[in-house]
């Protein structure tokens, strides 16, 4: 009976694909983006987005003009009120892009594309309709949808890397050449009675070596011609293999991993397919080296290296973003454990109203430093298995030598980073002034620097250990006594701030303000934050708030430039606050975030499309 | 450009405000011979460069010790003393301010185009053919300031974040002579009083985008 009552729904999601383009995206692709047009236009008209800045910005400034007949949005011929679609796929050497949507008014369509068809070279074979506006990008099209397509040589044969690391050392080995050759021409310059004999020798060296230099120019020039083609040939081949399958059924059966994930009430979506196992381990380490390097240091990057499935939801009163990260390894598991303790009441009570922002996260020591040794063996086995023993044996030393207990008693895992406000400093600088013959003179001169007024909190239950480590960095003169805490030394002058240290209810406090500090020693803060942030804090792993209200208003009343000062002053209405937080559940990660729509303002779609208005007019009115 | 590394690491933090100025001062006597000095004052965004330095790595750059921009200063130095022609050949750091200053005296403006040629085939930062950057002459009488696209280059290999560097920052052309000015081919380049100098200050990103930016000829009475 529970199978029958799911039945329809199964029926409606079949329908729903069966009528869409996202038949025709192969399971081979690692990211995609769709917009819902017929919701987005439910919430702001494309009359209105025709009225816009941003529509007149997109027509003239990115199409750069080249389109010049687009009035409107029905110029164009696509039925806006379908789904549009963003991709990207790997194949063995090419790398694709592609954008496809419905047509609605054929005639209008073509009659555009061939009116620009100056751009590029009009075909028509086998039922597919063709621009070619280079070997890398093409448009395809039949009576009911189109295919703009872009590709990216990414093989080895005739890689990009590998001729221009060629060429480096190649061009080093002539500037070498090059300084004698200068030297040369210069002696010759100062030594005008040099031998005659001895100058035509020189002479005929230079010519020689500028012979052998041409020669070498002209061969570069030929291997970088043929290399060339053979990359375009490549691609234009892999594109039009791309559009007949396309055009055809042949991928309507194939499993997707991401219509699981497909929400048809977001108004956008993006899913992103990032493991190695689906990209090839060469190709993810070319393409994903950052996730890599944390994950070397720390096992964190992995955090972010699952596949990421996230929803844009335009709503009335706020716009509200979904994501979920899911991981390719057993790794979730881990995670859940290390992050599924909450925060320490006492950070989220030090944290004021008037802050500009926070953003906290709370985890297990304990359970990190126990499932650390294997997240860094499974991240290692992952990209590399060559040493995957020599891993596990240090995953094991790594296990007998620490201490979990101990160090979860110093550091418990709670970590707040507060922004309080934004300061302003006076900066020396040398300059120069000149008289009215520029006779310089090298003067001291000021200038105002924007400074983050911040506060880090860590949480720390040994006392004794905190107190040691002070008394040690005042013996070292690392750190001075001040009242109800420690002031760093900062001989060298390398910080811009003065950093304050204190320790208070298990929580190890650093700030740049003495009077916050002793408010933070004392525990009695003023103004604090409503109970609503304190929730956010408290029932989620990892929260972040940031009043852009408060810090456009902080930013303004600095040193700004004028192009940046009317920027912030034309959108300072219109900001208001965002917050989101982070889960771990069933080996995901979810993170809600939101941003509340001002009453003023009807509904998300509209409140970004006057956003974005404002910025564009700013640099329309400079 | 690697070997532009140290500089161009040096730069970065410089993204949210730009400021930092590069001064070419050039004197040249009536028999064409001179002095060079050429001048680049991080002054302004000292307190992020000492924040820089207490990084190992920016942007995937391995942040430069002291030391080592000591030793590629040192190195340019040795490339410019081989040079016949150029004497009092020296350079200032001051790690303080972050100032740092490059001096030398020429008997020719020939001498002094094979010492910037020279320096940047130690840089290793540009192509091999050699340059005129600066020519002076008695007949006609004329000093000239070239183009080149010795900057331009280096700005085209650049990723947009090291690129926004320039947003702000200044370039300034100091050029003194015995004989006085008649006129300079660029309008906006300024006369002193005793019509002996011009003046010329520019964005850097001018510098950095156009090739002609530099571009000026003086006459002289």
């Amino acid at each position: 009976m529970k199978h029958l009552l799911f039945l329809p729904l199964f029926l409606i999601q079949t329908l729903t694909f069966g009528q869409d383009l996202s038949q025709k995206i192969s399971s081979e692709a690692t990211l995609l983006i769709t917009f819902n047009g017929g919701k987005i236009i439910e919430s702001v008209s494309l009359e209105e987005l025709e009225n816009s800045l941003l529509f007149e910005e997109v027509i003239h400034n990115i199409i750069r003009g080249e389109i010049k007949d687009v009035k409107k949005f029905s110029d164009f011929g696509v039925d806006f009120s379908r789904h549009l679609y963003l991709v990207n796929e790997f194949q063995d050497d090419v790398k694709m892009h592609y954008f496809t949507y419905h047509i609605k008014d054929l005639q209008s369509f073509e009659s555009l594309m061939k009116k620009e068809s100056g751009l590029g070279e009009y075909e028509e074979k086998r039922n597919i309709k063709s621009i070619s506006y280079s070997s890398y990008s093409k448009l395809y099209w039949n009576n009911d949808y189109a295919f703009f397509i872009t590709g990216d040589y990414i093989g080895s044969e005739y890689s990009y890397p590998g001729y221009e690391s060629n060429e480096e050392s190649y061009y080093y080995e002539q500037k070498e050449e090059t300084t004698i050759s200068v030297e040369i021409v210069e002696d010759d310059y100062e030594n005008k009675n040099t031998d005659e004999a001895e100058r035509k020798r020189k002479e005929e060296r230079r010519k020689r070596e500028e012979e052998e230099y041409r020669k070498r120019e002209e061969e570069k020039e030929r291997k970088r011609r043929e290399e060339q083609e053979k990359r375009e040939a490549i691609v234009n081949e892999a594109l039009w293999q791309r559009a007949q399958i396309f055009f055809s059924d042949e991928l309507k059966e194939s499993k997707r991993y991401f219509t699981s994930n497909f929400d048809a009430n977001a108004d956008i979506s993006l899913w992103y397919e990032n493991s190695p196992d689906h990209f090839g381990r060469q190709t993810y380490r070319r393409y994903n080296y950052p996730g890599f390097l944390f994950g070397y240091f720390f096992g964190f990057g992995q955090v972010f290296n699952g596949s990421i499935s996230s929803h844009l939801y335009l709503e009335k009163e706020r716009i509200r973003l979904e994501s979920s990260i899911d991981y390719p390894t057993v790794l979730g598991e881990a995670y859940e454990r290390i992050f599924s303790k909450k925060l320490d009441k006492q950070c989220s009570r030090l944290i004021r109203e008037n802050d500009i922002g926070y953003i906290s996260l709370s985890a297990s020591t304990k359970d990190f430093l126990i499932e650390y040794p294997q997240i860094v063996q499974q991240v290692f086995s992952d990209y590399d298995s060559t040493y995957q023993e020599e891993y596990g044996w240090l995953a094991d030393l790594f296990t007998l030598i620490i201490d979990e207990d101990r160090i979860a008693e110093v550091v418990t895992g709670d970590v707040v980073f507060v922004l309080n406000d934004l300061t302003e400093k006076e900066i020396e600088y040398y300059g120069y002034d000149y008289d009215e013959n520029y006779n310089s003179e090298r003067v001291l001169k000021t200038r105002t620097e924007v400074l983050p007024d911040f506060s880090v909190f860590v949480g720390c239950k040994d006392q004794d250990f905190v107190k040691r480590t002070f008394d040690l960095g005042v013996k070292k003169e690392w750190l001075q006594i001040v009242k109800n805490g420690y002031l760093l030394t900062d001989r060298r002058k390398e910080f811009p701030f003065k950093i304050y240290f204190t320790y208070s209810n298990n929580l190890l406090i650093s700030t740049t303000s003495a009077d916050r500090m002793e408010a933070y020693f004392s525990g009695k803060v003023q103004d604090a934050v409503s109970s609503d942030k304190k929730k956010l804090m408290r029932s989620n792993s990892g929260a972040m708030f940031l009043n852009f209200d408060r810090l456009v208003t902080a930013l303004l009343k600095t040193d700004l430039r004028s192009r940046d000062q009317k920027l912030f002053t034309s959108i300072q209405n219109e900001l208001t606050t965002v917050q989101a937080g982070m889960n771990y559940k069933n080996g995901k990660v979810l993170i809600s975030a939101f941003t509340p729509v001002p009453s003023s303002t009807e509904n998300g779609a509209k409140y970004i499309l006057q956003i974005m208005d404002k910025v564009i007019g700013v640099d329309k009115k400079d | 450009m690697c070997r532009l590394k140290p500089l161009l690491i040096l730069l970065l933090p410089l993204v949210l405000s730009g400021c930092f100025e590069i001064i070419e001062e050039i004197k040249v006597h009536t028999d064409g011979s001179g002095n060079f000095k050429y001048t680049i004052n991080f002054s302004q965004s000292a307190s992020k460069i000492k924040s820089l330095f207490l990084l190992d790595e920016v942007e995937g750059y391995k942040v430069p010790t002291q030391q080592k921009i000591q030793q590629e200063f040192e190195k340019v130095c040795g490339f410019s003393k081989k040079i016949s022609g150029l004497s009092d050949v020296h350079y200032s750091s001051d790690f303080d301010h972050y100032i740092f200053t490059y001096t030398c005296s020429f008997k020719d403006i020939m001498n002094l185009n094979t010492a910037v040629d020279s320096i940047q085939v130690s840089l290793k930062a540009t192509q091999t053919e050699k340059k005129h950057y600066f020519a002076f002459s008695q007949s006609p009488h004329y000093f000239e300031r070239k183009g080149d696209d010795t900057f331009k280059k280096a700005y085209q290999k650049m990723t947009d974040s090291q690129r926004a560097i320039f947003v702000g920052a200044k370039y300034t052309c100091l050029y003194r002579f015995d004989e006085l000015i008649d006129t300079s081919s660029n309008h906006k380049v300024k006369i002193a009083l005793n019509r002996k100098t011009a003046f010329y200050k520019l964005d850097m990103f001018s510098v950095m985008t156009r090739e002609n930016a530099l571009h000026q000829k003086i006459k002289f009475k």
